[in-house]
């Protein structure tokens, strides 16, 4: 999640503290203002224009679990403006706050997007737009693969392997001592994503992300139990959660057992196995009075310790998707990827810490911001 | 920046109905009518979206940047010499499709575009009303 504590400079020229941001957020007198911005930047994400007025709508989404997290659209006047093969957009959010002069705002990046080239459309009074579909910069290192075998030397540090990878962009990586037992190779045309995410996997971190900025993201994951709450959502009389949710609960295919298997040559074969016998689960082998197994084999782990990380991961993951609630608020451009948040929804009694999977957030004031939140469960 | 090749004064302007010109040519096209300056209605609207959230008994209001501004007029043409020029003026500024500026006797000042431009015949002469939209218009700051 982004900080209520925006820079000081350009994003909150009048320094408001967080406290003012959060009550600008949260309306407590009924009222908010928001505005938008849409900067163009280069293919080296420098700003070419620090806006443009072109961008009659869109909407930003972040999906944690998917490949390419942050995605776009924006409807665009065609003006001639954007080099749709090489520009970016980076959107920011604007909350304006009493009273509302020029600089009485704070403002949050959205995300930097490179542009799909789509058909262009003119209607009957000659105007041209286009419906841009965008992708955040995991685009390139999908679109791009390996010409030849790639290898990653046997010893060599993971992180360093996928900083190497990364080509110099500008990122945030957490270093790790992690080094590979045995040399991993790639075949030709395998995506440079592909290579990167199964390098983080083996060390336990979480897939490549980029952040608001367009900063790329190199972190151990955490399990969100041992996160601390970002933001709350709550009836009461600061809420902001439309009085509409969904509630989805299904424990039947839950497995209650894991076992992860790695085969790999030149490595001894490891097993790790985690069981769920607690008895205050309810899907734990002792509640249901039977076993449900999640068997994987030619997982990648460098040794026993990451494997039984890796299984026990697997096993709290599992157990995520038993409870998830969709549910919708005002305009938040404060959410990032897999926020941790508490919700505390009266009207299904629901008062829980939730890790936020997925949320779409349109850009204009007034709309209504999706999410869906998976609870985190100890298993 | 452009300068100008006065000096800068202020004056305080004293208008008598409605003043139509183009911003690009102010000299070579204003008109002026005079009658109907009682009949005009002026209406603002900020906008926003009302929002119940859960927990609140009122909805919350979120306003944007934008803004609609409408002005609309009534326009008196009597029959005279000029009758047929002045209804004509009218008639080129309703088909004109751009932006044009417009200042009443009420101190209201701003650019827009004309929409339902509707001419009534009467004993008297015309009725014209028509509603004048307001839309965005950057001002290019003259340095004294």
């Amino acid at each position: 999640m982004q900080s209520l504590t925006v820079p000081t400079g350009d994003r909150n020229p009048n320094g408001y503290a967080a406290a003012d941001v959060l009550e600008a957020l949260q309306a407590p007198h009924g009222s908010r203002r928001f505005s938008f911005r849409y900067e163009l930047l280069d293919s080296t994400n420098a700003t070419v224009e620090p806006e443009i007025f072109g961008v009659l709508s869109g909407e930003v989404s972040n999906n944690h679990l998917a490949d390419i997290k942050r995605t776009a659209r924006f409807n665009i006047l065609e003006t001639g403006t954007i080099d749709y093969l090489s520009d970016r957009i980076r959107p920011h959010a604007r909350l304006h706050l009493y009273p509302y002069t020029v600089d009485d705002f704070v403002e949050w990046p959205l995300g930097v997007f490179l542009l799909s080239t789509p058909v262009r459309h003119i209607d009957r009074f000659g105007r041209i737009t286009r419906d841009v579909a965008a992708y955040d910069q995991l685009q390139v290192f999908t679109d791009e693969v390996t010409t030849d075998r790639y290898t990653v030397a046997a010893g060599a540090n993971v992180v360093a392997a996928v900083t190497t990878l990364l080509g110099g962009i500008p990122a945030s990586i957490e270093p790790s001592t992690a080094t590979l037992v045995t040399a991993k190779e790639w075949d030709p045309g395998t995506t440079k994503l592909k290579i990167i995410n199964e390098l983080l996997g083996m060390i336990n971190y979480e897939s490549l992300s980029f952040d608001e900025d367009g900063l790329a993201i190199v972190q151990a994951y955490r399990s969100p139990t041992e996160r601390a709450v970002e933001y709350t959502y709550a009836t009461d009389q600061s809420g902001l959660m439309v009085p509409e949710a969904d509630q989805e609960l299904d424990l039947f295919a839950v497995p209650n057992q894991w076992t992860l298997v790695v085969t790999e040559p030149d490595q001894p074969v490891l097993t790790s196995t985690y069981t769920n016998n607690d008895p205050g689960s309810p899907t734990s082998t002792v509640r249901r009075a039977r076993t449900i197994s999640d068997f994987r084999i030619e997982v990648e782990a460098v040794d026993q310790a990451t494997l039984d990380a890796k299984v026990a991961r697997l096993a709290f993951e599992a157990s995520q998707v038993y409870e998830a609630l969709e549910f919708s608020t005002a305009v938040m451009p404060i959410h990032s990827g897999n926020d941790v948040i508490h919700i505390q929804f009266d009207p299904l009694a629901i008062n829980h810490k939730y890790a936020e999977q997925t949320w779409t957030l349109p850009l204009r004031a007034g709309a209504t911001m999706t999410h869906r939140a998976r609870r985190v469960v100890t298993v | 920046m452009p300068t100008s090749d006065s000096d800068p004064a202020e004056i305080t302007l004293g208008l008598v109905g409605i003043w139509i010109h183009d911003p690009e040519d102010p000299e070579g096209t204003a008109v002026n009518y005079v009658y109907g300056a009682a009949a005009r209605e002026h209406v603002v609207d900020a906008g926003g979206q009302g929002t119940l959230y859960a927990g609140r008994t009122f909805q919350v209001m979120e306003y944007g940047e934008h803004e609609e501004e409408t002005l609309s007029i009534n326009i008196q043409v009597p029959h005279g010499s000029t009758y047929a020029s002045d209804l004509e003026a009218l008639d080129v500024l309703a088909r004109a499709k751009r932006t044009l500026w417009i200042r009443d006797n009420r101190g209201r000042s701003f650019a827009g575009t004309i929409a339902a431009y509707k001419v009534q015949d009467q004993k008297w002469g015309a009725a014209v009303a028509m509603t004048f939209g307001r839309v965005h218009y950057t001002v290019e700051e003259v340095a004294a």
